[in-house]
């Protein structure tokens, strides 16, 4: 399977393909809030509402938040709860 | 102005009194000419009787005739001698007949005299010489005749009389089992569905009719009891979302909080309307698919990779919980399908599959190229679905275990939109289960 690696600090992150497909949609719309329709619309090209991406999206981004924020002290990727999420160096 | 009798009842009657009248009147007409012709051959036949007689006599003795006194004899008769009138008797004088001086063409004929009776007149030569001519009244034949006439005038119209009568009341009688039904009819309505017409014989039409009538009143049943129960169903799944909604708002209003944790609230609500909006979504999806406003495009497609795009897609949610995803294509199927409705279709059935397989638990896809389709099957090694429930499974709102599928978050409606997207693509989609060994949901499509 296809890997991408980042690197945050210096230090490298394995990414799968949707993960890194993922991060990079939210680093162009950074500081911005991104919307699970965003992502379904424009990550997943799905255009019908009300199907089960909304879960598949969750655990991509816990997972991707996993690797990224998680051996770190500041946290980057955010839930604005109801809404959707946002990548920000900002403390919410 | 044309007549168009409402009533069934006054059609057959008229009907059957029309075609009677026809009836007897050919039948009248035939009797009145076969009558007719009889005696009128009676009639020839005794002229020639009589003319052969009087020949007779007068081939023998011809002089015995000119002595004759006219008056003397009371039979019709003239002889001719060389276009003389030689001889007529009394009666044929009186009664002004023609004198026929030569043999005509035809042999018999019909005079009516100035007073207006009619003779059948025959003339014939005699051996030695003379024109014969012998007439007879008519008057018997015509008085039989007029006799007949009068009978069967009177009769037709009242056999036409009775036949109405007897027409009426056999189809009062014929359709008295029609009134009765629409009188039953009438009075179902949406509130006593259940009810039914009575079939008194299910052979005959009216049997058959009821029946039929009955079928149809069952299927109206079901639609309306599904669509209460679906009204029902609805109502519930929006309450749930709703209440949340309102008690997350109720309870902040009444809280003095600092402003991340009202926009934590705010958000908790978003969530609850999040999840009304799927749900709508879901059914104006399929409100909008009954009515036959979703149209699909049918391409063609390779469906081999279509369904490994889903089950990469879902890939995640089986790891999630540690689940075996495996997969067993074949290569390149390609069918003709509309590439959305179909993924939606994948992804819900392996959603549900994902749902309700254990963790650890394994869910295997296959797809294969058969005759003339192609079958992809969902094969999951959860609890498997009982008999009872096996047949509503694809209905909307349904769940088997009512709680728990709320708990793990469907409203019930995934399954109902595959089953809709799969048959929008000509397909059907099928379920084998057994009880505690999992279950197989197959979709069929056309190649």
């Amino acid at each position: 399977m296809v890997k991408h690696t980042i690197t945050r600090s210096g230090r490298p992150i394995s990414l799968t393909v949707k993960e890194f497909e993922i991060i990079e949609y939210l680093l162009r719309n950074h500081g911005q809030v991104v919307t699970r329709e965003m992502l379904a619309k424009d990550v997943w090209e799905e255009t019908q509402r009300a199907t089960p991406l909304n879960n598949v999206i969750d655990v991509h981004i816990a997972r991707l938040r996993k690797k990224i924020d998680e051996p770190f002290v500041k946290k980057l990727l955010h839930t604005v709860r109801g809404v959707g999420f946002i990548l920000t160096e900002r403390t919410l | 102005m044309r007549i168009r009798p409402s009533s069934i009842r006054v059609r057959l009657t008229l009907w059957y009194t029309l075609i009677l009248a026809c009836i007897v009147l050919v039948f009248s007409i035939s009797v009145y000419l076969f009558v007719k012709s009889r005696l009128g051959q009676q009639l020839n036949q005794q002229l020639d009787k009589e003319f052969e007689a009087i020949a007779g006599e007068v081939s023998e003795e011809p002089g015995d005739v000119r002595d004759l006194e006219p008056e003397s004899s009371a039979k019709l008769f003239q002889l001719v001698q060389g276009k003389n009138v030689f001889f007529q008797t009394g009666p044929y004088q009186k009664a002004e007949l023609p004198e026929i001086l030569s043999v005509p063409t035809v042999k018999y004929r019909t005079f009516q005299s100035a007073s207006g009776k009619r003779f059948r007149l025959i003339t014939g030569p005699t051996k030695n010489g003379f024109v014969l001519t012998v007439a007879q009244d008519e008057e018997a034949l015509w008085g039989s005749l007029r006799t007949l006439f009068m009978i069967l005038a009177l009769a037709l119209p009242s056999a036409l009389v009775l036949a109405a009568l007897g027409g009426s009341i056999m189809a009062v009688r014929l359709l008295k089992p029609v009134a009765s039904m629409a009188h039953q009819a009438e009075k179902i309505n949406a509130e006593n569905l259940s009810e039914r017409l009575p079939v008194q014989n299910p052979e005959d039409e009216f049997g058959k009719l009821a029946t039929v009538f009955n079928h149809t009143l069952t299927r109206l049943q079901n639609a309306f009891e599904r669509l209460q129960r679906f009204t029902a169903d609805a109502s519930h799944e929006l309450r749930t979302p709703l209440t949340a909604l309102q008690s997350v708002g109720e309870v902040a209003l009444q809280e003095d909080l600092d402003a991340g944790a009202y926009r934590d609230r705010i958000g908790s609500m978003l969530e609850e309307t999040a999840r009304l909006t799927r749900l709508v979504d879901s059914l104006l999806l399929l409100t909008r698919a009954d009515r036959g406003e979703l149209l699909v495009s049918r391409k063609d497609h390779d469906l081999t990779r279509l369904v490994e795009k889903a089950v990469e897609d879902m890939r995640i949610m089986a790891e999630e919980k540690s689940q075996r995803l495996t997969t067993n294509l074949q290569r390149g199927a390609r069918g003709s399908v509309d590439e959305d409705t179909l993924r939606r279709a994948l992804v819900n059935v392996l959603d549900n599959a994902i749902k309700y397989t254990p963790q650890g638990g394994t869910i295997s896809v296959g797809l294969k190229e058969g005759q003339n389709k192609i079958i992809i099957e969902v094969i999951d090694t959860g609890p498997g679905i009982a008999a009872e429930h096996r047949e509503k499974i694809f209905d909307r709102f349904y769940r088997v275990e009512k709680d728990r599928s709320r708990e793990i978050g469907g409203a019930g409606l995934g399954l109902a939109i595959a089953k809709w997207a799969v048959e929008a693509n000509g397909g059907r989609i099928e379920l084998d289960s057994r009880e505690n060994h999992g279950s197989t949901f197959r979709i069929v499509l056309p190649k």
